[in-house]
């Protein structure tokens, strides 16, 4: 996920308050992650963009609090930022997340795999994105900030306010059932 | 390499991508909230102030009746308005107003700062002061806020901007859609009721068990405020319809509104099909240069449209009144919504184009 060097980011994190251009860089960086993180959790793409929107202008106006906060990592803050625009959007109107049922999300996006390919060689991304989609709302989240997101156990515990193990243990979690339903759909699909 | 890593990076490679213009856009807004926000650092301490005849009528209430706060806009207020082409531009040119009308309630306080309304758009900024959440509420506390007309019939949200950072000091700037509203008026007289509520957890959603239900209930009666807004009455109107064909299916752009913040474009077509919900693609371009301010995506009807066509406006926040060019408007896509939520999605390529000109 993140290939950027380490420093480099301080770097660019470092002079984001005074810098521009180390402000637009970072939102390059991040936009397709935070992008990613926030469609998974919101239907309308239309929303998707406005929240994204919404959260990068939050981060710009709030880019002093991260300079006092600096042992958090600039991931951890920008989620975190996601996150309550995210909540917000939800409780402005009274909506719940739309989960669809696991099964079926499966089969709404996917596109006529070859049925005796192997899982992993044959994954479609816009069929896992929908198994994605379907997971239980707490592993959904620690999947997306994750695998979409890019961040570290002890970055989504930060985020999340939870431990580091308990991420581990959702994350292991959310793989098997991710796998297990993959794999029936493959099976079923080599049935028919 | 193993299996679960293998799945782990399917899984990274699965995830949904912005769009070039929208990354491209929100880019360009960026930078220009970044340079606002680097003036207001350094004018923070001497906010805007403007005595226009309203706000000196409103100083001279708030003096008589005693309520009030100081007369200035926030700075993340003005940080939106600045990276809103349109509305950057109603401040610049100064049809806005700046109204500081609040009222205070049970330790609540509800403060109109500024607004600017023309035919396309009202924008209202406002905060609440006073909102201390409960801990029984651990759905947390948020403002149900609506805008009617004088009769009480609300008006429809284009977007709401929110920071909520400070819980204390809530500060909002929010857009609703002018029609409806009289505008043969000199002024839009609008009802600003907010209403702070807070939510408690219930438990699981009884339809969906992954989602959490949770209830909610009013925390004071609702705060109102009556406004008088200055309406800008500058607009430009096309209403001749222009047609244009791509993959068998005909479009026609049925209206378009340019208002001194916000150009609508009003496209119609028969649906490809009836058993899904339609809307468009559209890309907004004047004399070359993408214009910006667009995502937004109405629902409209009235504006001419035959017998069974769908008709979708799209506004643009950008400030194009003065703009006497060629425009050039291209649907590139038709999108269909099943029943099946966000991922149930037909789509139709194709390319159609509409090329006019407004005139002074």
């Amino acid at each position: 996920m993140c290939e950027f060097p380490e420093s480099s980011l301080q770097q660019l994190v470092d002079r984001a308050a005074a810098d521009p251009d180390a402000f637009v860089a970072l939102y390059h960086l991040y936009v397709g992650r935070v992008y990613a993180y926030v469609a998974a959790r919101v239907d309308n793409t239309n929303d998707v963009e406005d929240i994204v929107s919404d959260v990068f202008m939050r981060a710009l106006s709030n880019l002093d609090q991260l300079r006092t906060k600096r042992a958090d990592s600039f991931a951890s803050w920008l989620f975190s930022i996601a996150r309550h625009v995210v909540a917000d959007y939800y409780r402005r109107d009274g909506r719940s997340h739309p989960v669809q049922p696991f099964e079926d999300s499966a089969e709404l996006a996917a596109p006529d795999p070859s049925p005796d390919q192997i899982i992993l060689e044959s994954v479609e991304a816009a069929a896992l994105y929908a198994l994605v989609r379907g997971l239980p709302e707490r592993q959904r989240e620690i999947v997306t900030l994750r695998y979409y997101g890019g961040l570290r156990n002890r970055e989504i515990a930060a985020v999340l306010g939870i431990g580091e193990k308990t991420v581990s243990a959702y994350l292991s979690r959310a793989l098997s059932e991710l796998r297990a339903a993959y794999e029936r759909r493959v099976q079923a699909d080599a049935r028919a | 390499m193993n299996d679960m890593s293998e799945l782990e990076l399917a899984l990274a490679a699965s995830a949904p991508r912005p769009g070039a213009q929208f990354e491209t856009e929100l880019e360009t807004r960026l930078r220009v909230a970044y340079a606002a926000r680097h003036t207001l650092t350094a004018s923070q301490s001497k906010p805007r102030f403007r005595m226009t005849w309203r706000a000196a009528a409103v100083l001279i209430i708030v003096a008589v009746l005693g309520v009030g706060g100081v007369l200035a806009v926030s700075a993340i207020m003005q940080t939106w308005i600045q990276g809103d082409q349109g509305l950057s531009e109603a401040w610049r040119s100064e049809t806005d107003i700046e109204l500081n009308q609040s009222i205070t309630q049970d330790g609540l306080t509800l403060t109109a700062e500024w607004a600017n309304a023309d035919w396309n758009r009202l924008a209202i900024g406002f905060t609440l002061g006073g909102l201390v959440c409960p801990e029984r509420y651990d759905a947390g506390c948020y403002v149900a806020v609506t805008a009617q007309k004088e009769d009480g019939t609300p008006l429809e949200m284009l977007i709401g901007r929110a920071d909520e950072s400070d819980l204390n000091h809530r500060i909002y700037l929010y857009d609703y859609s002018m029609a409806g509203l009289d505008s043969s008026q000199a002024v839009a007289n609008v009802r600003l009721q907010a209403v702070p509520r807070g939510g408690w957890v219930t438990g699981p959603h009884p339809e969906n068990p992954s989602v959490e239900a949770w209830e909610h209930e009013p925390l004071s009666d609702p705060l109102v405020l009556n406004l008088s807004i200055p309406l800008s009455h500058d607009v430009r109107l096309i209403t001749d319809p222009i047609i244009a064909s791509d993959q068998g299916i005909a479009m026609t752009l049925r209206r378009v509104v340019v208002t001194p913040t916000q150009t609508r474009m009003a496209v119609c077509f028969a649906p490809p099909s009836a058993d899904r919900t339609w809307t468009a693609i559209p890309g907004l371009t004047a004399d070359g240069a993408v214009v910006a301010g667009g995502g937004a995506d109405l629902d409209v009807s009235g504006v001419g449209e035959s017998n069974g066509e769908t008709c979708r406006e799209f506004p643009f926040n950008a400030a194009m009144y003065d703009y006497d060019g060629p425009w050039r408007l291209m649907i590139s896509e038709l999108v269909g919504f099943g029943p099946g939520g966000g991922a149930d999605q037909q789509r139709i390529a194709g390319s159609w184009v509409f090329e006019f000109q407004t005139t002074p």
